[in-house]
């Protein structure tokens, strides 16, 4: 089944963000994902991932030769994946945690209300944010335009 | 003669009583075993509690080798013990002896070395029964294994709650939070309503899961009677009928031997729906699905295999996380993974055991084993 996320822009303005990555093994949410954030205008391209490994591949070489340009400005990460799941990913993207600092925005975007989630979350200085599903208009805004929004 | 006097008034009576007479009481009335044992390895003397301990009378002791009534488990070491004691070190160590009826008890054993004008002639032991203790050791070990492996479940209920059943709900959420704003396209709003349908199908039957997984824990002592394992084979064929004619799976049983077990009948059942449920959902796309379901007698075990010709998976990769709650390998099939947990409970509850071969695009093959009482 393909999800399909028609254009839902409720705004005019132009997309804040030019490209956006969700990593998610399910469709549903990145449907969800979508959808909330085309609603805000979010970004002008939207790049879904089922298999966390495909955004590793694509997310490397820009990386490792500092292109800042192919880096996509947000990355949504869901934890729980059966390849690979978020903390995996999250550890394969170490060794470029400075780079991820100054070019994107990582932020885990999960279903899961453990606690212990959160607090192995902070153990990476380059995430962004730990956000919670689903994706609400608040915390998209709050990405926008920052916490006082 | 009373030798029983009180040593106040009578304590001329109690001197008149030579040394080695009151060695001999104090030896033969000792509540340990007592005993002496030659070079030869053959009891010399033992007190009472010897043959209380080994329930045999002194003629049947002295003059045999001790180890005839060591338990063949531990003839070994305690041979060795006792050759490191004749050598002249004392020894102190646990072992386990056989009565003649077959029970075992078990001893913490001192002995030392006996010596004769320099000489080495045997060793002098002194054995504590430390059966009831060992008993009481051993449940204890039981309970707390238990409690500790209840206490893993509870962690992993907590992780079911905390990840797999809030995955459905956050999902149902986004999604009426969605088809509350305006301006919906009508393909998205339907996607939509499909999904929710989807998600709430999804919880609802980990719910079911969930409420099926709590109640095996209350039926540790299900009554067991006689099924005939073919018949249960036939019975989850039945059940399953309309998912094998979906998936045009053709099933066939090998091994004509007809099998009967002393065992819980609703587990025997549940795992082999679940075994041949998860073949169907398993099967490789495009190739027509093969089953075969085998069940001969092997020693004294029943051994139950179900054989497959899907996907098959990397075992090395999945590793010990197959059997366990809520694991998915299978990125396009629908549902958690709790079938093959149940299944893995069932069989310990069972006293069986289970192992799983497979080979990624070439099938993969559950064996059952259990017990035939």
């Amino acid at each position: 089944m393909q999800l399909a996320a028609e254009a839902l822009c409720t705004c005019n303005r132009d997309p804040v963000f030019e490209k956006v990555y969700i990593i998610d093994d399910d469709e549903v949410s990145i449907f969800l994902a979508q959808t909330m954030l085309e609603a805000e205008g979010f970004a002008r391209e939207y790049e879904s991932f089922q298999n966390p490994c495909d955004a590793i591949y694509q997310l490397l070489p820009g990386l490792q030769q500092e292109e800042v340009e192919s880096i996509p400005d947000v990355i949504f990460l869901d934890l729980n994946m059966p390849q690979m799941d978020g903390w995996h990913f999250l550890d394969r993207l170490c060794p470029y945690a400075e780079i991820l600092k100054r070019s994107c925005q990582l932020y885990i975007l999960t279903s899961s209300v453990d606690s212990m989630d959160t607090r192995r979350a902070k153990s990476y200085d380059f995430l962004a944010g730990f956000l919670q599903k689903p994706l609400e208009e608040s915390a998209i805004q709050r990405i926008l335009h920052g916490p006082n929004s | 003669m009373n030798v029983f006097y009180s040593p106040l008034q009578h304590s001329a009576g109690l001197e008149s009583m030579r040394l080695e007479q009151l060695n001999r009481r104090y030896f033969n009335n000792y509540p340990d075993a007592i005993y002496t044992i030659g070079m030869d390895n053959a009891f010399h003397t033992v007190n009472n509690t010897v043959c209380q301990v080994l329930q045999r009378s002194r003629e049947e002791l002295v003059g045999q080798s001790f180890s005839l009534f060591i338990h063949p488990e531990h003839w070994e070491e305690s041979v060795g013990y006792f050759r490191a004691a004749s050598q002249g070190a004392p020894q102190r160590y646990q072992t386990v002896v056989l009565r003649e009826n077959g029970e075992s008890v078990f001893l913490d054993v001192t002995n030392f070395p006996l010596k004769v004008d320099g000489e080495m002639v045997g060793i002098l032991g002194i054995a504590k029964d430390i059966t009831l203790q060992k008993e009481r050791e051993r449940a204890l070990l039981q309970t707390s294994q238990e409690l500790q492996r209840q206490n893993e479940e509870l962690e992993l209920f907590r992780k079911i709650i905390a990840h797999d059943f809030r995955s459905p709900i956050a999902r149902l959420l986004g999604l009426g939070k969605l088809l509350q704003k305006d301006n919906l396209p009508e393909k998205t709003k339907q996607t939509a309503v499909n999904a929710i349908l989807q998600s709430a199908q999804q919880l609802d039957g980990m719910v079911r899961d969930l409420n099926q997984m709590l109640t095996l824990h209350h039926q540790g002592d299900e009554p067991r009677e006689l099924c005939d394992v073919e018949e249960l084979v036939q019975l989850c064929l039945s059940d399953l009928q309309q998912e094998i004619s979906n998936a045009e799976a053709t099933v066939t049983m090998a091994g004509s031997e007809s099998l009967h077990l002393f065992t819980v009948k609703a587990f025997l059942t549940s795992i082999i729906r679940n075994l041949l449920s998860n073949a169907i959902k398993y099967r490789q796309p495009g190739r027509p699905l093969e089953v075969v379901v085998s069940v001969v007698q092997h020693d004294n075990e029943a051994v139950i295999s179900v054989a497959d010709n899907g996907t098959g998976m990397d075992l090395e990769q999945v590793g010990t996380s197959l059997f366990k709650m809520y694991k998915r390998f299978h990125h396009e099939i629908d549902g958690k993974g709790l079938g093959l947990y149940l299944v893995k409970e069932q069989v310990r509850l069972l006293g069986g055991r289970i192992e799983v071969e497979s080979t990624p695009g070439a099938g993969t093959t559950f064996t059952l084993r259990l017990p035939i009482l």
